[in-house]
């Protein structure tokens, strides 16, 4: 779910290695052995579903090379929908360019045996080699129960390898079994096909390996009580989202000073040592101003995927989607679609791609077009600045900083429209749509591994670095060129009444006048009735490629205006022209506009690539950009209505 | 149903043992057995049956492969099984109660409660056994030992208990 835009390496796989393909149950471990196996940093949580698609990996154990490759998870081998389908063509070689697997490693959680028995049945029936990597031993011993693996192995006819990969143990013998995969031992005789002889074949194995389930688990029970109560359950869940943007305002200021400092420091260097003006303004206003200005968001990212992967390893995220299924059972959704809708808190791009756990193809364009109103970690940058604007960090609610709160309240409007539009495009397309059974296994509470939470803190942030070294690094500079151009001889300056040594009116000059100018000020009759100026609207068409590229044209303006102060700059900034001269640009209504614009606007290009991939046709990303675009306009006016009117109607603080 | 799963016979490559809960069959060679089974047996497709302590020991003919023939003697196995007093067996002349009983005991003896009981520095060994009743002796570490009785039932009874249904009771001599 932490799964952040872009990432999922996917090595290229030598074709002499034998292919060993991991196949099991959600939430077997999969991905864990996987990441053990080939030193590579796939993301896992205690959650299924969390694997989509397939992930590659080398691994070479005496000289002997294997690819190893991550399937989804996946109850049985007759596939309900694509990522299912992924698995059962992955298995049977029909995939195309790639034949079938050489080996097999069937993950099977000790805790659920009964219940996998039933894949290990059918994988058995492939007739491929086939290892069975034994997981989670641990927790079923804790909650007493017992296996016999050796007599497991004998029964089911096939090596048997216990592995507890969280802590390493068992992966040694892992890697040498594999080695002598051509060995394997295999059953003589398929499992029946016969329901009452599947079954009287699973109670023999179990028998066999003297398998006493684990008992159930009493501390989770216990905590699962108030959890997943339909009152205390549901306050419990918004005091826990309350806490978390408190958390990542009150914590990750400290950490953002060190940031600014270091990038102050780096502006100072730039200010002495580079001669050429030009180049000191690109890095100067564009790479330390611009994208500079975005990285300093790297703490609040970093601080909420720890805290999102804290409460996915606890198991916490299950609960709250077992509690949303109500609200989106009510929304004609299924529970898989929450899942899918989860991710999109992360980034929307894991978000569509979780939708192949879908059924229905009506349900995944439903929560394709919601997904995208879901809040992403791109628009964290970008509501930050803006909430700091419009509040002071000392206001307070009780004990709690206002500026959690209002962010707070952002994301809930994003998740409720998320919600409201996936109904209405559930209801325009699918009148009468079954809902689909939907399974959702609640894992005990685990305390989750440093790894696996560190892992998850490395992937955000170098997927958060990437992002901000590529796209908005190329949109900024575009932009730095549009705000720099035409240039200007001092002749003209003159002409135009400046003193072509006052730095301060020369660079307002040349930004007022700038080719971006031109542009932002002809957008202007669309954005004006939300009261945004026509550096606002540079911001916000910089913004269609990536949103944090909003928070980069906007440093570079300000740092541009005042480049010792650029935060100042910002809230001083007023309107140079127009009807509105001399009035603050960020002022309530302005501000109150640009966060409802950006709850609503699908201002993410990977977005509307991936929903082209994932739907093959332009049809819906088009869509899905059309209303979005509408509904932002149509709620940033009517926030910027509210706010003066009640600016207009209270006392102005 | 009763529940029942193949396992490979080492040395055997033709046969499967298919495990059974302790006290279905009494052990030995399978004479007779009704039904489509025993049309099998008759027709030569399945070529020998045995009872041993583990389950039922089916060897087929020439001719007839397990991937084959498998699902059907299946069927006919689970359906013969439901009629397990109608099945005729050659016990042999050392398969008294008592024996099957000593038998058993030296197994479990030898296996996981034996180990137990080893691993704690004591040692067992039958001393009889007779009527349903298996008596065993403990020396080493476990004379005099407090948990003894404990380790008796909860490990030799229960296991014994499994393999040797008809069992009265486990005592110390």
């Amino acid at each position: 779910m932490t799964d952040s835009c872009h990432g999922g390496g996917t090595t290229s796989v030598a074709s002499d290695a034998a292919r060993v393909v991991l196949v099991g149950s959600p939430n077997a471990g999969k991905t864990s052995i996987f990441n053990r196996l080939t030193g590579l940093n796939a993301k896992t949580g205690n959650y299924p579903g969390v694997t989509v698609g397939r992930s590659t990996g080398l691994l070479t154990v005496d000289s002997l090379r294997f690819s190893i490759e991550d399937l989804p998870g996946t109850y049985g081998l007759s596939p309900i929908s694509p990522d299912e389908q992924v698995v059962v063509s992955a298995l049977s070689g029909a995939l195309p360019g790639i034949g079938s697997p050489d080996a097999l490693v069937l993950v099977v959680d000790a805790t659920t045996l009964r219940r996998s028995l039933h894949l290990v049945a059918e994988v058995l029936a492939l007739h491929q080699p086939t290892l069975i990597a034994l997981t989670l031993t641990d927790e079923l011993g804790a909650r007493g129960g017992t296996l016999d693996s050796a007599a497991l192995g004998r029964a089911l006819g096939v090596p048997v390898v216990g592995v507890i990969a969280h802590r390493g143990l068992g992966i040694a013998e892992l890697r040498s079994a594999l080695t002598s995969w051509r060995e394997w031992s295999r059953p003589v005789l398929d499992a029946p096909a016969d329901a009452a002889e599947l079954a009287a074949w699973v109670d023999s194995v179990l028998l066999t390996a003297r398998y006493r389930p684990a008992g159930p688990d009493r501390r989770t029970a216990r905590i699962d009580a108030v959890l997943l109560h339909p009152v205390w359950g549901t306050l419990v869940f918004a005091a826990v989202m309350v806490a978390f943007f408190q958390v990542i305002f009150a914590f990750a200021a400290p950490l953002q000073g060190l940031v600014e400092v270091l990038f102050a420091g780096l502006a100072d260097l730039v200010d002495r040592f580079v001669p050429w003006p030009w180049l000191a303004g690109l890095l100067g206003d564009a790479v330390l101003g611009g994208v500079g200005g975005v990285v300093i968001f790297l703490p609040q990212i970093l601080l909420m995927f720890l805290l999102v992967s804290v409460l996915e390893g606890i198991g916490y995220m299950s609960r709250a989607a077992f509690l949303m299924d109500r609200v989106m059972g009510a929304a004609g959704l299924e529970g898989r679609a929450f899942v899918a809708l989860l991710s999109s808190f992360a980034c929307a791009v894991p978000g569509i791609m979780a939708t192949r756990t879908l059924p229905s193809a009506k349900d995944r364009i439903a929560t394709m077009m919601a997904a995208p109103l879901m809040t992403c970690s791109a628009r964290l940058p970008v509501y930050i600045l803006l909430i700091g604007l419009l509040v002071s960090p000392d206001e307070r609610f009780g004990p709690l900083q206002v500026q959690g709160l209002v962010m707070f309240a952002l994301y809930l409007l994003g998740a409720l429209s998320a919600m409201v539009a996936a109904w209405i495009v559930k209801a325009v397309q699918d009148r009468d749509g079954l809902l689909m059974p939907f399974y959702m296994e609640m894992p005990p509470y685990r305390i989750p591994t440093l790894r696996s939470i560190a892992l998850s803190m490395w992937g955000s942030a170098t997927a958060f670095l990437r992002k901000c070294g590529s796209i908005i690094l190329v949109t900024t500079i575009l932009l730095w060129l549009l705000l720099n151009l035409p240039l200007h001889t001092d002749a003209e300056l003159r002409a135009a009444g400046l003193d072509p040594a006052d730095d301060g009116a020369v660079s307002a000059y040349v930004l007022d006048t700038s080719a971006a100018g031109a542009i932002g000020r002809a957008v202007e009759p669309v954005f004006d009735p939300l009261g945004f100026d026509w550096r606002v609207n540079v911001g916000v068409l910089a913004s269609l490629s990536a949103r944090e590229t909003f928070v980069a044209t906007l440093g570079q303006i300000a740092s541009a205006t005042d480049p010792d102060n650029p935060a100042d700059a910002l809230a001083a900034m007023t309107y140079t022209d127009g009807a509105h001269e001399g009035e603050p640009v960020f002022s309530a209504p302005t501000v109150a506009a640009l966060l409802v614009f950006f709850v609503y606007a699908l201002q993410c290009m990977s977005t509307v690539g991936v929903m082209r991939r994932e739907t093959g046709s332009w049809r819906w990303p088009l869509i899905a950009f059309g209303y979005m675009f509408a509904l932002a306009w149509l709620g940033a006016w009517l926030a910027h209505g509210a706010v003066l009117l009640a600016t207009a109607a209270g006392p102005t603080p | 149903m009763i529940p029942t799963h193949p396992e490979a016979v080492a040395g055997e490559p033709d046969s499967l043992r298919w495990i059974l809960p302790a006290g279905i069959l009494p052990e030995g060679d399978v004479l007779a057995v009704p039904g489509v089974l025993g049309a099998l047996l008759a027709a030569g497709t399945v070529q020998q049956m045995r009872v041993d302590h583990a389950g039922l020991v089916i060897g087929l003919g020439q001719g007839a492969t397990w991937p084959g023939e498998g699902a059907a003697v299946r069927a006919a196995l689970h359906a013969a099984l439901n009629q397990a007093g109608a099945w005729t067996l050659d016990e042999g002349p050392d398969r008294s109660t008592d024996a099957r009983l000593r038998a058993a005991t030296e197994a479990v003896l030898a296996g996981r409660a034996g180990d137990f009981i080893r691993s704690h520095g004591g040692s067992i060994a039958l001393v009889s056994a007779r009527d349903g009743v298996a008596t065993v002796r403990l020396r080493g570490a476990c004379a005099g030992c407090p948990a003894v009785s404990l380790t008796l039932r909860a490990r030799v009874e229960r296991d014994l208990r499994e393999a040797y249904p008809q069992l009265r009771a486990v005592r110390a001599g």
